[in-house]
């Protein structure tokens, strides 16, 4: 039970800046690390027990180009043909591009798991399959060592009688469910709420180009700051929870936003206190003042609600469709067909 | 010792396996590859039980003291029965000793959570100047927690204290700060 430190070598990654997933090859051992702010989780995949890795090619990669490339286009058209100040688009296209371009440099993007005799675990940090490829040439050959002295798998497998062709297992929840394991209910009810409040908040801010008046000021306001108090509940209550680590990760960026539209307004409101000085000793004309600012007014205005009109809308229907998982499968779950047989 | 798709969950042909190609699910249709290692074909270990005592003279468990001792703990060295010893990535380990290195984090490879309170100080330190004026309250904060966790376990993968240093030095950078503005405002 001697501490002893262990050397890990970095293998992958993926994530953002706040929520991340990590690959290390330790001496016998892979470790995954999900790093969420200030904590970090592990689990480990000793070469002797794993069983097999299980590789699939995906589409993301188009997706992800469809998705940088378009409004960055569009931008474009709209910055050199429109007769608007052409700066935040062109700045937002510049921006798409080199999103686009790294999507693209990055290759092919892939979905792998491990299994071992218990689990079948997606390795979240293996995403695209040029880093996959390496972290294989790297893995195979330890896993192979450490096994050294098994026999060979392959002819032990028991595939069906004349499978020539791939047979569909039993549907999930179909017979004996008493007997199935099942993974704790997760209520998402609070993530889909905030997910579906910041779609509408792109909504309402989009509408800020087109209207611009007192009341609908204040009902904006109010509801950008229920925004606010969802995303900090969410992320109070997603700690432990067994909501999947993208729509975490979404949240945590819900949270960045927010923080991005107080810093913004305070901002705003420094501006405005240092342009109209008169509203130092009146603060109801100051609220009034900051209400009634069109986003057509200034250019950094115009930026900063495109900004907040893209990264809301991309935040709550991407956390939307991150939450899509806990309806058809759970993630991580012991491997079924495999406990399925075992309870048999 | 059927491997499923991924996906769809449907029993994947072991014909496919081990091959450098990439071919398609049958259920679902996705290019898929799969390698297969040794270890699929071992079958899971099954649970043992403690021998009874024979001799007199033979050592006991110390859980069960009608149980045949077969190994000693390597936290503890108590003596114990097959059913007792858990292997524990070839350590054997007691169920106390097992608790107890689980809550006190003396089990390395039990070791699956770590708070990063460099992590929490650094972002104690920079956040706050969005706010300037927390800053009198968030900068003592952060030089708090830099010195009461300053020996705490890091993180398990390699990282060095930068973090901690950095914190330091913006949050005392922000106390002098205050400092001259109260010198200036007594003044």
């Amino acid at each position: 039970m001697a501490r002893t430190a262990t050397r890990y070598r970095k293998l992958a990654k993926t994530g953002g800046l706040f929520a991340y997933y990590s690959l290390w090859q330790g001496p016998d051992h892979l470790l995954i690390a999900e790093t969420a702010m200030a904590s970090e989780d592990y689990r480990r995949f000793y070469f002797h027990e794993i069983q097999a890795i299980i590789v699939q090619k995906t589409g993301m990669q188009h997706v992800y180009s469809f998705l940088f490339g378009l409004p960055g286009v569009l931008a474009l058209m709209v910055g050199t043909l429109g007769d608007t100040t052409p700066q935040p688009w062109l700045i937002f296209s510049f921006l798409a591009g080199l999103f686009l371009a790294i999507n693209l440099f990055r290759g092919p993007t892939c979905v792998c798991h491990i299994r071992t005799a218990v689990q079948n675990v997606k390795i979240r940090p293996l995403v695209r399959m040029r880093r996959l490829n390496k972290v294989l040439d790297r893995v195979q050959p330890l896993i192979v060592e450490a096994q050294a002295n098994l026999p060979s798998a392959t002819p032990g497998l028991s595939v069906p009688a004349g499978a020539s062709r791939l047979t569909r297992a039993p549907e999930r929840g179909a017979g004996s469910a008493s007997t199935m394991p099942v993974t704790d209910a997760v209520s998402t009810r609070l993530h889909r709420i905030l997910f579906g409040a910041l779609v509408i908040q792109a909504l309402l801010a989009g509408i800020e180009f087109y209207v611009s008046n007192l009341v609908y000021g204040i009902f904006a306001t109010l509801f950008v700051m229920g925004v606010m108090i969802l995303t900090v509940v969410a992320l109070a209550r997603q700690t432990d929870s067994g909501i999947n680590a993208a729509a975490k990760r979404f949240t945590w960026a819900a949270l960045a936003l927010v923080c991005l539209e107080v810093a913004a307004g305070y901002a705003a409101s420094i501006w405005s206190y240092a342009t109209h000085p008169e509203l130092l000793e009146n603060h109801w004309g100051l609220y009034e003042h900051l209400i009634l600012l069109s986003p057509r007014d200034h250019v950094w205005l115009m930026g900063l609600s495109l900004t907040i009109i893209v990264a809301a809308l991309g935040l709550g229907l991407g956390g939307l469709a991150s939450l899509r998982q806990h309806r058809r499968r759970p993630t991580d779950a012991p491997d079924r067909g495999r406990l399925r047989q075992a309870a048999a | 010792m059927n491997i499923t798709c991924s996906n769809c969950q449907a029993v994947l042909d072991a014909a496919r396996f081990d091959t450098s190609a990439y071919g398609n699910c049958h259920s679902c249709n996705l290019p898929l590859r799969v390698l297969t290692f040794p270890a699929l074909g071992r079958p899971l270990p099954v649970g043992r039980e403690g021998a009874s005592l024979r001799a007199p003279r033979t050592a006991s468990c110390y859980y069960h003291t009608r149980k045949q001792a077969t190994v000693v703990c390597t936290a503890c060295g108590r003596f114990l029965c097959a059913l007792c010893d858990m292997d524990i990535n070839g350590q054997h380990i007691c169920p106390s000793c097992l608790e107890t290195g689980r809550k006190e984090r003396r089990i390395k490879d039990l070791d699956d959570h770590r708070t990063l309170y460099d992590a929490i100080a650094l972002a104690m330190a920079v956040l706050p100047m969005l706010f300037f004026f927390v800053t009198c309250i968030t900068a003592p904060l952060t030089l708090y927690i830099v010195v009461r966790y300053w020996k705490a376990p890091p993180s398990l993968l390699p990282r060095t204290r930068v973090r901690f240093v950095l914190a330091a030095l913006i949050a005392m950078l922000q106390i002098g700060g205050w400092g001259y503005f109260g010198y200036n405002l007594l003044i």
